[in-house]
């Protein structure tokens, strides 16, 4: 059995540490002879080099872990993008002023039939009013009279539909444009601006 | 001796990569703690010659493969550690062998009569196989901010950077004895810090 604590001159802590790193250079001839011969000393010796594997690992460890923080690239403290409720919309001017251009070229074949369709737009609504009119006088004029006034009333207000009705017919084919010349309302400028 | 006269491709790149140093006398230098790490960890009185042939099969384990230490690492605990696989080797033979002979013809190994390698239990890690835990890392790290500046200096120097204590001693303008003073210094404490970890 090693009795480690039967060496009359143990080496220092210093030279144990020393001899365990394999500086021999720190010790002198006399110690290094006496850690060959002592079995106390070489078991301090023993202990101190596996000591000093683990207290090298965990320091490579402990070296390799703060290499790896500072490698870390710092927290940006805002975002670098805009999140996207906040992002600026952009202002669509430009798609409507093409558009404004597209629909106004598309326009100008039926520039010279304006006026024809503003007095075709008039005297639809002159019919209009006047049946809503006459309507409204046979209606009230039924509530007091008998029933033939109110049947010559319904009587009216359809005749008065009819005429309104034939009118604005015969308006469109008065005013319809040559072959060729009359767009389709509506589609060229959606054409357009698709 | 076996590693002076002829060095291998292994060991003539061991004298490459550290400098024109003589490897006959690098190896002098790592055969006592070799010799002390065999015979602690096989219980064998440093005299047995089974000690030796442990440490020789060390030595050549070390010359061959010097190619994998890392540039800069201390040559000491690598050696150490070497010597301690090599030990445990022994040891796992010596019980084989055992299990093998008849009961009763195994003999006695030990000083005190008694074969030592069955009385170990082998450890499940090495010291150097051991992985490093974020706790222990903090244990350490704490050691170390507790420590006086030259011990902190000193332990890094030689683990981490792989100076040796004449580069230490150099640059702190202090004896090697101060710098063997600082290393032991340091390392009793975070050998502390380890074990009050585990």
């Amino acid at each position: 059995m090693i009795d480690e604590n039967s060496c009359a001159s143990p080496l220092t802590e210093s030279e144990v540490t020393a001899l365990a790193d394999g500086s021999i250079e720190v010790l002198s001839v006399t110690a290094l002879e006496h850690a060959e011969r002592c079995e106390s000393c070489a078991a301090r010796v023993a202990d101190h080099a596996l000591l000093s594997i683990s207290v090298g690992t965990a320091l490579v460890a402990l070296a390799s872990s703060v290499a790896a923080e500072e490698k870390q690239p710092p927290l940006p403290s805002r975002p670098v993008v805009a999140p996207l409720a906040l992002a600026p919309i952009p202002s669509p001017t430009r798609p409507i002023l093409i558009a404004l251009v597209v629909a106004g070229l598309a326009s100008l074949p039926l520039v010279s039939s304006l006026g024809n369709s503003g007095l075709m737009l008039l005297a639809t609504g002159r019919v209009y009013r006047q049946a809503a009119w006459q309507g409204l006088t046979a209606v009230v004029a039924s509530l007091n009279g008998p029933i033939w006034t109110f049947s010559v009333a319904v009587g009216l207000v359809a005749l008065s539909a009819l005429v309104a009705r034939f009118s604005n017919r015969f308006s469109s084919h008065d005013t319809e444009a040559p072959h060729g010349t009359e767009p389709p309302h509506g589609t060229e400028q959606e054409g357009a601006l698709k | 001796m076996l590693l002076e006269s002829s060095p291998g491709p292994a060991a003539r790149s061991l004298q490459n990569e550290r400098g024109p140093l003589v490897l006959s006398a690098h190896l002098a230098a790592i055969r006592p703690v070799i010799r002390a790490v065999v015979a602690r960890t096989t219980h064998l009185p440093l005299s047995h010659p089974d000690v030796d042939e442990a440490v020789a099969e060390t030595l050549r384990r070390v010359v061959e493969g010097a190619d994998r230490v890392r540039p800069g690492e201390p040559i000491g605990p690598w050696a150490a550690g070497v010597a301690r696989h090599v030990a445990l080797d022994y040891l796992r033979a010596r019980r084989r062998e055992r299990s093998r002979l008849p009961h009763g013809q195994n003999g006695g190994e030990g000083p005190d009569g008694g074969d030592r390698a069955d009385q170990i239990v082998d450890p499940a890690q090495s010291p150097e196989e051991r992985t490093v835990s974020a706790d222990e890392l903090a244990h350490v790290r704490r050691a170390l901010a507790l420590m006086s500046e030259g011990p902190r200096e000193a332990i890094i120097a030689f683990h981490v950077e792989g100076h040796s204590y004449q580069t230490i001693a150099a640059r702190f303008n202090v004896p090697m004895g101060t710098v063997a003073t600082w290393i032991a210094r340091g390392r009793k404490a975070l050998g502390a810090a380890l074990e009050k970890k585990s």
